[in-house]
């Protein structure tokens, strides 16, 4: 497909639920794009004086998303049925984390005297004045759920203040001391220094009971090796965080992946610190993995950037070769479709279409391709071949000595790194080792390694990424799973499977690099 | 002192100090937005204590943040409009002088130069071969030139030689000379990313570190394992199997002037550790700890991985004594047997915090910046009016991806001092 026929638009559309998506918004208008800003609940904290050249739809929820970056046509719906159609060169997920209450994970009954943190710090007056006779308070964080170092700063210093009164007496139990937030160690030792009892738990958790009208807490002291039991006047919760209920309406909507507990943003490295699998949507602040104010403020800006510079790429990113399909061998089957982890490939009147934007070249689709109608431009199956074949003559001619021949294909995102600086640093690789960059695990093929194969090679090793450090998501796991296939038929065809090996390796590990292909040199060597 | 000819004045410029995550990152952004930049780097490589993260991949990931770094230094290597960066200079002074910063480069009387190198390797022969280790290389493929000179070590001079890797070079690129002059660079905006300085126990310590060899900081186990692909003990170069990790050294620790917590050791620690144990199957792990920080998104899978993997001791040990065979006794109180134990291990690994580096604050307070109580730096929007943004480790501990988020960031706010929005 020629890019040219694209259009690109420059707005930007942030997703929020809260007025951080506002935060998101005003930066990003701030350094020149036209914003739309959908939040999902109507709220006081935008007015249209403040919000400039934002055009606020609010209420409202995305519906649907056609299209990819540079022109992504989104419907968003409003309460009363009523929708509005907006084209966008991309999207920000700007959603907060939801916080619940832990009182039901303790199985506690609805009481006055039992509170959540952000009851008590909203308005730590009328905690306060509630508590004018004296008595025990008890905070308790974790167990449920990690405590963040953020809550306990706020406990700390809630629990200060309290215990400078001499008729309160404050305990905080918790599992863990989470103080790597900026200050927090001090402030935890300010609240002790003021009379505020810590109690730490490894090996157990304290029992909290109803007994009547009162509560009762109950916990075996592992510094002082003793049971306590005490009925509290008060006991305040540190809520837990959970993912935005919008989430997976979301992530099925804009097709991107969540973590493993239903955050935005998939675990994987690349997508750090602001990014998902799709290219043209970000995902910034608690709403991706529960993360201080501060960090979502920083994202606010550093989101800003990226906006910026993705769409003031689009005009380079559309002259790079991508993907070219030979219509004729297309059979539609749209496995291509299917695969695409950066969803680049879209299909319209059922023939598959590539994004020349969104697509990162990883060549997942071509590996795929039943045809072999797809060709990645920057990195051709005849390319590969003509390589492969490079460095296989280059020591299969001339060597007369019984040394193993290893053919390795190495992802170019760790493994060649890796190979070119142990190269480069002199490391000792076995003689007759020849490397074939590819653009990513997910690009191998059988055909690229029964080449190899039919070109007389003894090894070919596959070397890629870890999984969930690829940049492509899937890509070094289906070539694992590509090279299982393979080693079956292998197998069923008589050849010892132990000649192709899969294998994952960082940029850096030179070592590890020379280590893994002499061993497997070491071991053909003996057989 | 030289004049301000030396790099030519140019007007909206901004000059980057430090060239480690934070800088690169904030030097291609800024550079994407089609600002002049100029980086200087003290030391001989970019890429900073980052780029000397190994990669701490067990059979997955565990999100060390190393191939971001990997990724920051590919995207330096391979980009259209090269970033004007300058090793070996360290800045020693910055004064506003009307809009402008006036910025005072001392450059290392050794250095090579990055225009002129080809990476052929000769220096390191020639300095290696004449029994220096003066020349090093870099961690990372991707970081030009690869080679650098360690001021430290490079002892020709005193020797009163002459230099056996000036002749080596073919293209002339290496400067070894008692006459290196400081200059002065002129910008319109300072971004400091002066970044931290690992923490290093003094002698005498209880751990004893820097007197019984095998004995080390998780700094020197991480450039160990990036160097080598594994941990071996000092001693006698043998892999250990009994391997204990001593968490919050220099961190969290009043006594020391130290209240606070590095944020990013247990992380790093841990990862090691479970790389360590992913490696060496049969190598057993103990790690003394006060508390656990959460680390990254991940952190409850990687935390329940380490609890299964490894032994995990809720008490920091009070002495270490050197015993037989290199081997280190430590001794701590069990609260599981409830007495003082005394067990021996092969390899005690130090985790150690981040310090705020002392010359980044110098310099940040010589142009207004705060200094909080635990020694980093604070901006404020006053700072920002008078364009010097602080970004990264410089404030405290952060992460590799905080680093470079943070990095992203601070370009926003230069972008628009410089454009006086």
């Amino acid at each position: 497909m020629n890019g040219k026929e694209l259009h690109i638009s420059k707005n930007v559309l942030v997703l929020g639920n809260s007025s951080y998506g506002y935060q998101v918004a005003a930066h990003v208008r701030d350094n020149g794009y036209p914003v739309i800003l959908s939040i999902t609940e109507p709220s006081d904290y935008i007015s249209d004086e403040k919000a400039g050249e934002i055009e606020i739809l609010m209420p409202s929820v995305l519906v649907d998303v056609k299209g990819g970056p540079g022109d992504f046509k989104v419907v968003l719906g409003f309460g009363d049925g009523s929708q509005a159609r907006r084209t966008c060169g991309c999207i920000i997920v700007a959603m907060e984390c939801s916080w619940v209450s832990a009182r039901k994970a303790w199985n506690l009954p609805p009481r006055e005297n039992v509170l959540s943190l952000s009851q008590v710090c909203s308005d730590p007056e009328a905690f306060m004045g509630k508590l004018d006779h004296g008595g025990k308070i008890v905070f308790v964080c974790g167990f449920v759920q990690n405590s963040y170092s953020f809550t306990q700063r706020q406990v700390a210093k809630i629990a200060g203040t309290l215990a400078k009164r001499p008729d309160l007496h404050v305990y905080v139990l918790m599992e863990h001391f989470k103080v790597s937030e900026q200050g927090v160690e001090k402030q935890i030792r300010r609240a002790r220094d003021q009379g505020v009892v810590f109690v730490k738990f490894s090996e157990s958790r304290p029992d909290i009971l109803v007994n009547g009208d009162k509560i009762v807490i109950k916990y075996y002291d592992e510094g002082l090796g003793g049971w306590v039991e005490f009925s509290p006047d008060a006991v305040v919760l540190e809520e837990s965080s959970y993912p935005p209920p919008e989430a997976q309406v979301l992530s099925r909507a804009l097709e991107v992946r969540l973590d493993n507990q239903g955050f935005f943003q998939a675990d994987s490295l690349h997508n750090l610190p602001i990014y998902c699998n799709r290219t043209g949507v970000f995902v910034v602040g608690s709403g991706k993995g529960t993360i201080s104010e501060a960090q979502s403020k920083t994202e606010a800006k550093a989101v800003a950037v990226e906006v910026a510079k993705l769409l003031e790429g689009f005009e380079d990113a559309l002259g790079q070769p991508s993907i070219n399909l030979e219509k004729k061998k297309c059979a539609i089957c749209l496995t291509c479709y299917r695969v695409c982890p950066h969803r680049a490939i879209s299909h319209r009147n059922r023939r598959p279409e590539f994004s020349p934007l969104a697509c990162k070249r990883c060549g997942m689709c071509v590996a795929v391709c039943p045809m072999n109608a797809i060709e990645l431009e920057a990195s051709r199956r005849e390319d590969v071949v003509a390589e492969l074949k490079g460095v296989t003559h280059r020591f299969i001619k001339g060597t007369r000595d019984h040394l193993p021949h290893i053919v390795v294909l190495a992802c170019q995102n760790s493994a060649y790194d890796a190979y070119l600086l142990a190269r480069q640093r002199g490391l000792d690789i076995q003689a007759h080792t020849g490397v074939v960059k590819i653009p990513c695990g997910g690009r191998v093929d059988s055909e690229t390694v029964l080449k190899a194969f039919a070109n007389g090679i003894d090894c070919v090793m596959v070397l890629a990424c870890p999984h969930d450090s690829c940049k492509s998501s899937d890509g070094s796991m289906a070539c694992s799973q590509t090279i299982e296939v393979l080693h079956e038929m292998l197998e069923e065809t008589g050849i010892d499977a132990g000649r192709l090996i899969f294998d994952t390796l960082g940029p850096g590990s030179a070592m590890e690099f020379v280590d893994l292909v002499n061993q497997v040199a070491k071991e053909l060597e003996e057989r | 002192m030289a004049g301000e000819s030396e790099l030519t004045v140019k007007k909206d410029r901004v000059i980057i100090v430090g060239g480690g995550i934070t800088g690169l990152t904030a030097a291609l952004e800024l550079g994407q937005m089609g600002k002049d930049i100029l980086l200087l780097e003290k030391g001989p490589f970019i890429g900073g204590h980052a780029a000397n993260l190994p990669c701490k991949a067990t059979d997955r990931c565990l999100k060390c943040n190393d191939c971001l770094v990997e990724e920051a230094l590919r995207q330096v290597r391979e980009n259209n409009s090269p970033l004007e960066v300058k090793n070996y200079a360290k800045v020693t002074g910055i004064k506003k002088n009307g809009g402008n910063f006036i910025i005072t480069v001392e450059p290392s009387w050794c250095s090579i130069d990055q225009e002129k190198c080809t990476d052929c390797g000769a220096c390191l022969e020639a300095c290696l071969s004449s029994g220096h280790q003066a020349i090093t290389h870099a961690p990372s493929i991707n970081i030009h030139p690869f080679y650098g000179i360690r001021q430290e070590l490079c002892t020709c001079l005193s020797e009163g030689v002459s230099p056996p890797c000036i002749s080596a070079c073919q293209e002339g690129a290496i400067t070894i000379s008692d006459k290196v002059e400081s200059f002065q660079v002129q910008g319109k905006g300072v971004l400091l990313a002066s970044g931290f300085r690992p923490y290093e126990p003094e002698a005498p310590n209880r751990y004893g570190y820097g007197h019984l060899p095998n004995v080390i900081t998780t700094e020197q186990a991480d450039r160990m394992l990036r160097e080598r692909g594994g941990i071996f003990r000092p001693s006698d170069d043998d892999v250990p199997k009994k391997v204990a990790f001593v968490q919050c050294v220099g961190s969290r620790d009043r006594r020391l002037g130290r209240e606070y917590c590095s944020r990013v050791c247990c992380g790093y620690s841990l990862r090691m550790a479970l790389r360590m144990i992913h490696t060496v199957p049969d190598m057993e792990i103990t790690v003394f700890y006060m508390d656990v920080q959460n680390f990254g998104k991940d952190f409850e899978r990687y935390y329940n991985e380490a609890k299964q993997k490894l032994r995990m001791v809720r008490c920091l040990p009070g002495d270490f004594y050197g015993w037989q065979d290199h081997k280190i006794l430590v001794s701590y109180f069990s609260e599981v047997e409830d007495k003082t134990i005394s067990e021996a291990f092969d390899l005690v690994i130090l985790t150690v915090g981040l310090s705020p580096n002392e010359q980044g604050r110098a310099l940040g307070e010589e142009i207004g910046l705060k200094v909080n109580e635990d020694g980093f730096l604070v901006a404020g929007e006053e700072n920002l009016k008078q364009g010097v943004v602080v970004a990264g480790t410089a404030q405290g501990p952060m992460d590799v991806a905080e680093c470079i988020c943070d990095a992203k960031r601070a370009a926003l706010d230069m972008k628009k001092y410089i454009e006086g929005i």
